[in-house]
């Protein structure tokens, strides 16, 4: 499924952006030479030109496995600084030797299947200490409900159970065996996240001393008509962790805590005059946002919609047509 | 020159057992989940040796074991009778004495290891509490016993009387590597163990017993084989009964669900789609599954004409339950997780084991790239687990076995097969771009997301009716 454009994609853009922040918090300016960043870019290689612009000194790699979509990447090249690969994860994480070299990871995946906490732990069990290691996967639990009228699924146990199927397929980084899938998306997205801790201390056991994977932030939204969970944490000595966590607490959008629940996005479709109207009274509370505009944007989730804005007003980008 | 040779005198020397050998060696083959799954073990002896009279579809209705643990203790406690002062040697000696009473029935404790053994794994200082009846003492185990000489144990009286007979287990001073595993990845050690407990006790557990881990109760994972009544062109698993040198044997072996299509096969084979496969045999003894889908040769995988395993036959489970009031006569070996592959037992029974795979083996193949065809033969079928299977063949007409030792009955089901012979078929297999395939789909079926193989096999019979 070709996933529409970053410019039709908000939600997404402002959690991009909110990535960049945690890459500042954590690299220094003299040190960007230091890192390279590997991500799976897609056809335009937003994420890496946005790298660039913030990160000029950082080398980057993009690891495609589509043979078309990799010409398309080839032709959007942002910079020198990008190298091009053909080639998917699993075989790159054979040959990836990381040495002592820091890295940044986006594991950028659209779907849900257990293989990509299969990456995420040999990735985890590869990198060096100071690597950052975000992932984003899909988050629709209404593909994991039983309904009544599905052709798939009947109460005698004869048919296809889909709470079941979700249970067989990811029963290794379950938090309990007969863990009850659930619906509400912020639910589903707690589920994730503790699933990904789990493949954390798998990939990297404390008995084992040494390394351990630290979250920093987690957040869930829609893009377009799909659910998402993302997760990003920084692999690191344990002795590291107190003075890590201590430069991010002061963040409200940090998720420093694996029992603390994920981070909504969810902006809120305003014109560019009603931006340019409340511009000027923020920050301030969505509520006061609210009695501003004087009406109503999305009948009852209109003051949790403006709450959205008042946090993520400064990551919402303005989209203008432009003709060339 | 000639030296004078010392005189040596010869006499007896010290072959005693060292303690700390005994601790760190113990402990070293075993899993840190099978530790403490032995203790789970105790409990249920602990049952059966004070409640003769356990009856009905939930004899352990009732009786539970309590885990809990953390960064800095871990304890079990259970009201499952405590131990007998008489037993005392039995509980606490390393190792099982000749002269130990026999009063346990149905137990799977052997050699005399399992407490002990989880003790060592897990930490330092250890106090054991029990109540048996007007029994009611304390043991207890300190780093300084374990470093010393001495093989004795103080044992004192427990002051305060408790509600209900059973024993506790608390252990503090924890190793390093074990602090970790309850601290720091707690998470994953609960699901570890959670999901361990769900597959190896989910007969007992649903038998009514109750094992909570820090506070969760434990919900059996029991596998279950599909059956469907109507026995013509229908899936039904293969059953084996005999009874053999006090030991009843139960052999079943079946479909969990629907055989994998060719695209499920090959998705499986590039991507691991599942985090774990629970095709492959359960050995359960005395209730307690001693072997869990297991897939290689010492199930008969691979062996006298069963091929190997392969992703294919994901959806083949088999159970082999072994009952027997004396535990020395069950084909486990020392940590009770395990087969003792060499017994003459298990090596009759598992000529069974493959006579009944071997059918469902061959049925994947005679199928293979027709799954969706196949799915028809299990509608209105139910999913049954061992103890639904036991009851189920209570209906059915077994036959007598008559060369195969032990001689037994079984129920050989006729597996529907495909109508054309093989002979005259030939199967076409070919490699097309994805885009192409879903092009080619979405121009055949109006959906671009059919299976690859149906996609294929529609062009051919395209082209076959023009071809007439």
């Amino acid at each position: 499924m070709a996933a529409p454009a970053y410019h039709l994609r908000t939600n997404k853009a402002v959690e991009r952006l909110l990535f960049l922040k945690i890459l500042r918090k954590i690299i220094p300016v003299g040190e960007m030479a230091d890192y390279t960043y590997y991500s799976f870019g897609g056809p335009y290689l937003d994420d890496f030109r946005l790298i660039h612009e913030n990160f000029p000194d950082m080398k980057m790699v993009s690891i495609e496995r589509d043979p078309d979509i990799f010409k398309r990447q080839q032709f959007h090249q942002p910079n020198r600084n990008i190298e091009l690969l053909n080639n998917d994860l699993h075989s790159f994480l054979a040959q990836y030797d990381a040495g002592d070299k820091k890295c940044v990871f986006w594991l950028d995946y659209t779907q849900l299947e257990y293989y990509q906490f299969e990456e995420f732990m040999l990735l985890l069990s590869k990198v060096s200490p100071g690597s950052i290691i975000k992932i984003t996967l899909m988050a629709q639990s209404s593909n994991y409900q039983n309904h009544p009228n599905d052709e798939h699924f009947s109460n005698d146990g004869s048919a296809i159970d889909k709470n079941q199927k979700f249970r067989n397929k990811f029963q290794e980084v379950l938090p309990s065996s007969n863990v009850v899938i659930p619906r509400p998306q912020l639910e589903f997205a707690k589920l994730l996240q503790s699933m990904l801790r789990i493949a954390s201390q798998k990939a990297l056991p404390s008995s084992a001393g040494g390394l351990f994977y630290q979250p920093l932030t987690s957040f869930y939204y829609k893009d377009g008509n799909v659910g998402i969970f993302t997760l990003t944490g920084i692999v690191c000595e344990k002795a590291e962790v107190s003075k890590i966590t201590e430069s991010f607490s002061k963040w409200k959008l940090a998720n420093l805590h694996w029992k603390k629940r994920p981070t909504r996005i969810d902006i809120p479709v305003l014109s560019t005059k009603e931006r340019l109207q409340l511009q000027s009274y923020l920050p301030c509370a969505g509520r006061d946002l609210l009695k501003l505009l004087g009406y109503k944007i999305d009948g009852t989730r209109s003051l949790e919609q403006m709450k959205q804005y008042a946090e993520f007003y400064t990551e919402y980008p303005y989209f203008i047509r432009a003709v060339i | 020159m000639t030296t004078k040779a010392k005189q040596v005198i010869y006499e007896l020397v010290d072959a005693s057992p060292v303690k700390s050998f005994f601790v760190t060696m113990l402990t070293r083959d075993i899993k840190l989940e099978d530790a403490i799954l032995d203790l789970l073990d105790n409990c249920v002896d602990g049952i059966l040796r004070s409640h003769k009279n356990l009856k009905g579809l939930k004899p352990y209705d009732g009786f539970y074991a309590e885990i809990k643990f953390n960064k800095s203790s871990f304890s079990i406690s259970d009201n499952c009778g405590g131990i007998p002062w008489s037993l005392k040697d039995y509980a606490f000696r390393m190792g099982r004495s000749e002269d130990r009473p026999k009063d346990v029935i149905g137990s799977v404790g052997v050699y005399g290891i399992g407490m002990k053994r989880a003790i060592f794994k897990i930490g330092k200082d250890c106090l054991i509490s029990t109540q048996n009846k007007i029994d009611r003492y304390e043991v207890e185990i300190t780093p300084e016993w374990i470093d010393n000489d001495s093989w004795e144990i103080p044992v004192k009286a427990m002051k305060k009387q408790q509600y209900e007979d059973g024993t506790t287990i608390y252990i503090t001073n924890l190793y390093p590597g074990i602090k970790a595993q309850f601290g720091t990845d707690a998470e994953l050690f609960f699901s570890e163990l959670e999901r361990m407990v769900a597959k190896h006790y989910a007969f007992i557990i649903d038998k009514g017993f109750e094992v909570r881990i820090n506070g969760y109760s434990v919900k059996p994972l029991p596998t279950k084989l599909m059956f469907t009544r109507t026995s013509k062109n229908s899936i039904q698993p293969f059953i084996f009964e005999a009874k053999w040198d006090n030991v009843e044997v139960f052999v079943t072996v079946g479909f969990t669900q629907p055989i994998p299509t060719s695209d499920e096969i090959s998705d499986e084979q590039t991507e691991k789609r599942y985090s774990s496969i629970d095709a492959g045999w359960t050995v359960i003894c005395n209730d307690r599954a001693v072997l869990y889908c297991d897939r290689t040769e010492l199930t008969g995988w691979g062996e006298a004409g069963v091929p190997r395993y392969h992703t294919q036959f994901i959806a083949i489970s088999g159970m082999v339950e072994f009952k027997s009031p004396d535990a020395s006569k069950l084909p486990t070996t020392t940590t009770k997780r395990g087969i003792d592959a060499s017994s003459q037992l298990y090596l009759q029974i598992k000529n069974k084991m493959r006579e009944g795979m071997l059918l469902f083996t061959n049925y994947t193949n005679k199928w293979k790239g027709q799954a969706e065809e196949t799915k028809k033969h299990m509608a209105n079928g139910k999913a049954l687990s061992l103890s639904e299977i036991k009851n189920e063949a209570k209906s059915l007409t077994l036959s007598q076995t008559k060369r195969t030792i032990p001689s037994g009955r079984q129920y050989k089901p006729s597996l529907p097969l495909p109508k054309t012979i093989e002979a005259r078929q030939r199967r076409i297999t070919f490699l097309k771009s994805l885009d192409e395939v879903r092009l080619v789909s979405e121009y055949l079926f109006e959906d671009k997301n059919i299976d690859a193989s149906r996609v294929g096999e529609e062009c051919f019979n395209i082209a076959l009716k023009e071809a007439k």
